[in-house]
């Protein structure tokens, strides 16, 4: 397993041996960069991250860090806006996208095509989701039941209603006709 | 509260409502009669059963439809009236019978003004769209008034006034 020590990037100088050496400012950090890229650019540090991050990888222990991270209300909180910001930035340009449409239309298609040649599917699909209602109306009609008597009830109370409206303005039409016949105002 | 009382057409409709109620319930009664006992009038057989009942009924059924044709709706009328306070054909149109004073129809005004339909034959209801109240003759006689009454479908009947009205306009 590798360490590495603290790098230090002022040039205040380091403590050595018995006492305070005094090196040029930013020496230090100077050779810290150099090894650093140097470290970072040699193939020996491409294989090294590609040992760790397969580690990580298939580590239980990451994964169990992970998913408690994202547990955590803030971690979920934060994570959940992330993803509706992207969304959100993400979405409208998708909507209005040419390709995104051609390809819905092309799926849609295909689908059509795969219907077209293989009607059975989806009849079979359709009978299983029919007998699944069925079956559920059956056990459950009283919803149903309920849905066609308030059905028949607010047609009755519309008929009923009209009724009473046009007998009641032909009411008022028969009062001024007569009154017109007399000569009554 | 202010009451509007109710004119010639909803009240016609109402009668004919009624009407064809009536009609239909002595029309089904003595079809279920029949039924019942298993009579033709017009060929009805000697029978020796309890009391002659079914001989009896027989001879008898051709009177019985006009009689309950005349003593039915009247009867009708007068029990609704005390009782409800309005026959169903006007339950159906939302109209209410009501002593001039706004209170219930007893059977005293119920019988007044029963008897004074029957005996103008239903001819005072001419004088409804011609007086203050609309009141027709048997209203006048018994110290009644019709009014409009549509209780909880009042919203529902001033919404399709509106309809119409708009609609005629």
């Amino acid at each position: 397993m590798l360490t590495f020590g603290p790098v230090r990037s002022s040039g205040t100088g380091g403590h050595s041996g018995d006492g305070p050496v005094r090196r040029p400012a930013g020496l230090e950090a100077r050779l810290a960069d150099a090894l650093v890229t140097r470290l970072v650019e040699s193939r020996f540090s491409e294989a090294l991250m590609e040992q760790i991050l397969a580690a990580l990888t298939e580590s239980r222990d990451v994964e169990r860090l992970v998913i408690h991270l994202l547990r955590q209300p803030d971690v979920n909180g934060t994570v959940d806006e992330l993803v509706d910001q992207q969304l959100e930035r993400v979405l409208p340009g998708l909507a209005d996208s040419e390709a995104v449409r051609e390809l819905v239309r092309e799926q849609v298609d295909l689908y059509l095509q795969h219907i077209a040649a293989h009607p059975e599917t989806v009849q079979q699909v359709v009978r299983a989701q029919v007998d699944l209602y069925l079956q559920h109306l059956t056990e459950n009609p009283e919803p149903i039941r309920q849905l066609i008597q308030d059905q028949s009830r607010g047609m009755l109370r519309d008929v009923q209603a009209t009724v009473r409206a046009r007998a009641f303005v032909a009411d008022d039409a028969v009062d001024e006709w007569i009154g017109r016949v007399l000569g009554r105002s | 509260m202010s009451r509007r009382y109710a004119g010639l057409v909803s009240r016609g409709v109402a009668r004919a409502l009624d009407m064809v109620l009536l009609a239909l319930l002595i029309a089904g009664g003595s079809w279920l009669v029949r039924q019942f006992f298993g009579i033709d009038p017009e060929h009805c057989s000697p029978d020796t059963g309890w009391w002659h009942l079914r001989a009896r009924v027989c001879r008898y059924f051709p009177y019985v439809v006009p009689v309950a044709g005349v003593i039915i709706p009247p009867l009708y009328r007068i029990i609704f009236f005390v009782i409800a306070g309005q026959t169903l054909g006007m339950g159906v149109m939302g109209l209410r019978l009501l002593r001039e004073d706004g209170r219930r129809v007893r059977m005293r005004q119920a019988l007044k003004r029963v008897a004074a339909f029957y005996v103008t034959l239903g001819l005072g209801s001419f004088l409804i769209p011609l007086t203050a109240r609309r009141r027709a003759l048997h209203d006048i006689v018994a110290g009644t008034v019709v009014v409009y009454d549509w209780a909880d479908h009042a919203t529902d009947v001033r919404r399709a006034i509106e309809q119409v009205r708009s609609a005629e306009a």
